[in-house]
């Protein structure tokens, strides 16, 4: 059933891709370097990426997180963030940070001659904030609107609550940024405590990719934070183990649509069924063509927004199906979800269908990794959930190993544990 | 969430503007470029005529193809206006039994369309292995003979929903805004690359084949790849799409350079918007007066710089008299549209007015002071180097060179922005130190 010649293209073009070879070196305090040259490029990425997740922010600071990272841009003990702000500018450079549900990121972009001060700024940033009280004060009402906004975004609203039914209790159920009034409540003292607990080298992988070769990335990088001393790595607490809740879980909102969520665990980045999974996402929404575009937007035209997604996460995940529609057509929607699941799960997908599945995946995948951004935060992202810096190497063979039966398993798990969040208007 | 709806047409897009006009910017001297190095770029021409331009680079997991069409809004009449437009809609989406973007995407490849004033463009982002197939895709977008009136339909329908919508991006539409009051009747980049309704209605199916049998010909066309793949290989690709095509001679285009106006002017619209848009607008340099275009860019960076911009400091973080401002810029075959815009409150327009003439006279009189010339070259370089990062970044400026002049402006360029001097920035301020035409879009009822 497999065209051999055909994959045999695919393994050539994948493993070309990394002509330059990644070093990867790991500090005595624990820190982890990966180093990726790219001779081809002026331009450097520097992605940070700590093994701080959800389950590490106390239950009554949640989105301590948030605030936090957004402190890090706002002095350190050696230098104001405006200061910091222009030297990086005046150099051609960024740097921001980002959240997410497993891990906190800190990135500075530089053009590569710049790669020494890009480098000393992100060192001092994450070792040495100062978390001035007046930015403090300033930070927290930024991030309570940011929070604001997710919670009253149609699709978030309706995520959360999803996430709510699948994981109650655990620290995934959490709003990622955290609610208004819990990052109001939150103080300076708190966050220095949180900074001092969680920012140790041991959870921390830095991943450098551009024009500058490996070796001069790691000494460097060796240089500004092989003194950072190593603490000790805090235990994590697991989530308790709990059941999902079988409601069907509504949000009001005053919008014009219906979002539609229908959502059901999954595996867990990289552990059994991860690929097939994948391949059922694909399958689903992978392009114009695919089945819920098919069936929702163009024949039944209920939906233009319709696509599923499957999240890459450290913990157990969930598989959704996502739907925008009227009011009115809810019920239809979910009924041709549903029955697109149920015809996957009756039977194994033909022989093409399942190539240009796993054709779109792979080629999907090779765009995602076309700046040099994305290379570094796919090696350090990848080291947080503890696959290893090449796990994109191994998924590539992971999907094309994945066999029609598999697919039909996956959908056939899937029905089992569905559950329904909606966030629509009531009236 | 993947993003199903991934068209952007670049045309109606303020941003892709940008975008491109950041592809104009330098590299710094000295160190060798390294992105869009002249020795990793080879070109080719086809016996009939079709442009080949090869950017190679091994080390890249993708591969982008593109082909650029030398016609686009410019080249209509005034009554076919948005025919180019048009065309590219129904090209890229194909006839009714096939869609040739589905070969593309069922790979996972990326593909989008975009039709400015002077070129048209089509491209693929695909894995190195799909190469054949992208530009196959390609060519079947492009090699069309007929146009069936339900496509023409349906595709006016969505470009004419897409124009309803325009004030929900007051900046796209003060760009537009700017262009015609600037240009008026008087030059054929005043009117919207999008035309309008009456236009559009008019155009049929005949009217689309006569436009294509002019301007879709071997001769007027290129083909520009960039990224994972030999020059060989390409060149072999692209005979075998594209070598079967006949050439045709093609219409005299040439007019006369687009006058400075003698005198500025104010257009103000009343709109559902909720903040006062404002541009001063100026006829800047053509791509055929390279030191000008050079000139203009640095004195835009050193102007408008987001962060390090004069305009920014004084008018925007000093007097908080506006809450963004900036210069749009893009070099076209014909002398084009230099415009300082700014968003503010409209209590503050005339204000904003004065305050942005005042930094164009002083960037005309004084002196730079030390290092700004140098740092303002150094911001141009870095963003050359960030907006040029990927194979398709440099396919879109390859492409972008390729349709108004010649794809190695990008490599002759560089040395010129490198050698702007104060004074030429000096002589640039006092060209745009003269009467702007102003164009304004504000809240309706917001009488000072």
């Amino acid at each position: 059933m497999r065209p051999g010649l055909l994959l045999l293209g695919l393994a050539l073009v994948a493993s070309a891709a990394f002509a330059e070879e990644p070093v990867r070196v790991v500090l005595p305090n624990g820190m982890r370097l990966i180093a990726k040259p790219d001779p081809g490029t002026e331009i450097v990425a520097l992605d940070l990426l700590l093994d701080v997740s959800a389950a590490d922010e106390p239950d009554d600071k949640v989105g301590i997180r948030l605030l936090t990272q957004r402190l890090l841009l706002r002095g350190t003990r050696n230098e104001s963030g405006d200061s910091m702000a222009q030297r990086l500018v005046a150099a051609g450079a960024s740097a921001d940070v980002s959240v997410g549900l497993d891990y906190v990121e800190l990135y500075v972009l530089a053009p590569a001659d710049a790669f020494t001060l890009a480098l000393a700024a992100l060192a001092d940033v994450v070792r040495a904030p100062a978390f001035l009280p007046e930015e403090v004060d300033r930070q927290k009402e930024g991030a309570a609107e940011l929070a604001q906004q997710s919670l009253t975004d149609p699709f978030q609203a309706a995520y959360l609550a999803l996430r709510q039914g699948l994981y109650p209790g655990d620290p995934y159920s959490r709003p990622t940024l955290g609610t208004p009034s819990s990052l109001r409540s939150i103080s300076r003292e708190d966050v220095i405590a949180f900074h001092g607990k969680h920012y140790r080298p041991g959870r921390t992988v830095l991943a450098v990719c551009g024009g500058l070769g490996a070796a001069r990335a790691i000494r460097a990088a060796r240089a500004a934070f092989g003194d950072w001393p190593a603490g000790t790595v805090p235990e994590r607490h697991p989530g308790p183990a709990s059941a999902p809740s079988p409601d069907i879980l509504v949000r009001e909102l005053p919008t014009r649509q219906a979002h539609l969520l229908l959502g059901s665990p999954a595996p867990a980045a990289g552990q059994p069924g991860y690929c097939a999974l994948q391949v059922l996402d694909a399958l689903l929404s992978g392009g114009a063509s695919a089945r819920l575009p098919k069936l929702l937007r163009e024949r039944l035209g209920l939906a233009y927004d319709v696509s599923s997604f499957y999240p890459t996460l450290a913990g157990p995940s969930h598989f959704g199906l996502y739907v925008v529609t009227d009011p009115y057509q809810v019920e239809a929607a979910r009924a041709a979800v549903v029955g697109l699941l149920k015809a996957l799960a009756r039977e194994p997908v033909s022989s093409p269908d399942l190539e240009r599945a796993k054709r779109y995946l792979l080629g999907s995948n090779a765009l995602a990794h076309q700046r040099m951004k994305d290379q570094a935060y796919s090696f350090a992202w990848y080291e947080i959930l503890a696959l290893g810096w090449d796990f994109d190497r191994r998924y590539a063979d992971g999907i094309r190993a994945v066999t029609a039966d598999q697919v039909q398993e996956a959908a056939q798990a899937l029905l089992g544990g569905l559950l329904i969040a909606l966030a629509m208007p009531m009236e | 969430m993947r993003a199903l709806a991934r068209r952007r047409c670049e045309a109606l897009c303020a941003a892709g503007v940008l975008l491109a006009s950041a592809a104009l910017l330098a590299l710094p001297a000295g160190a060798p470029a390294l992105t869009l190095d002249p020795r990793s770029i080879r070109s080719a021409t086809l016996t009939n005529g079709l442009r080949l331009v090869v950017c190679e680079d091994q080390a890249a997991s993708v591969v982008s193809v593109g082909v650029v069409v030398r016609a686009g809004s410019a080249d209509e009449s005034p009554a076919e206006s948005g025919i180019a437009h048009l065309l590219e809609h129904i090209c890229w989406v194909g006839a009714a039994d096939s869609d040739p973007r589905e070969a593309i995407e069922e790979v996972g490849g990326y593909t989008n369309a975009g039709t400015l004033r002077d070129f048209t463009r089509y491209y693929a982002i695909v894995q190195p292995a799909d190469f054949a197939r992208s530009l196959q895709a390609l060519g079947d977008m492009l090699l069309r003979d007929e146009f069936d009136a339900a496509a023409i339909s349906r595709q006016r329908s969505l470009i004419l929903s897409e124009a309803a919508s325009r004030m929900d991006r007051p900046r796209a539409a003060l760009n537009d805004l700017a262009f015609a009051s600037l240009y008026g009747d008087a030059h054929p980049y005043g009117r919207h690359i999008e035309g309008t309704e009456q236009t559009l209605s008019r155009v049929t199916s005949a009217s689309l084949s006569r436009f294509h049998r002019t301007w879709y010909v071997p001769n007027n066309m290129a083909v520009i790849v960039a990224g994972k793949v030999g020059f060989d290989a390409a060149l072999a690709e692209v005979k075998r799409v594209f070598g079967g095509l006949a050439p045709a001679a093609l219409p005299p285009r040439s007019r006369p350079p687009m006058p400075r106006p003698a005198e500025g002017g104010e257009v103000v619209v009343e709109a559902p918007v909720q903040e006062a848009y404002l541009m001063a607008a100026f006829v800047g340099p053509a791509i055929s007066e390279p030191m000008a275009v050079a000139s203009s860019d640095v004195l835009a960076t050193l102007l408008a710089h987001p962060q390090m911009g004069r305009l920014a400091r004084e008018l925007r973080d000093r007097r908080a008299l506006v809450k963004a401002i900036g210069v749009d810029f893009l070099t076209q075959r014909e002398r084009g549209l230099f415009g300082v815009w700014a968003v503010c409150e409209p209590a503050t327009i005339p204000a904003a007015q004065e305050a942005i003439a005042a930094e164009l006279a002083r960037a005309a009189s004084q002196p730079l002071a030390a290092g700004e010339l140098a740092s303002a070259k150094r911001l141009l370089a870095s963003d050359y180097a960030f907006a040029n990062e990927t194979a398709g970044d440099r396919a879109g400026s390859l492409g972008f060179y390729e349709a108004i002049d010649t794809y190695r402006t990008a490599s002759q360029y560089l040395g010129l922005v490198h050698a702007v001097t104060a004074e030429q920035i000096a002589a640039t301020a006092a060209w745009y130190a003269g009467k702007p035409v102003w164009v304004v879009i504000k809240p309706a009822g917001g009488d000072q």
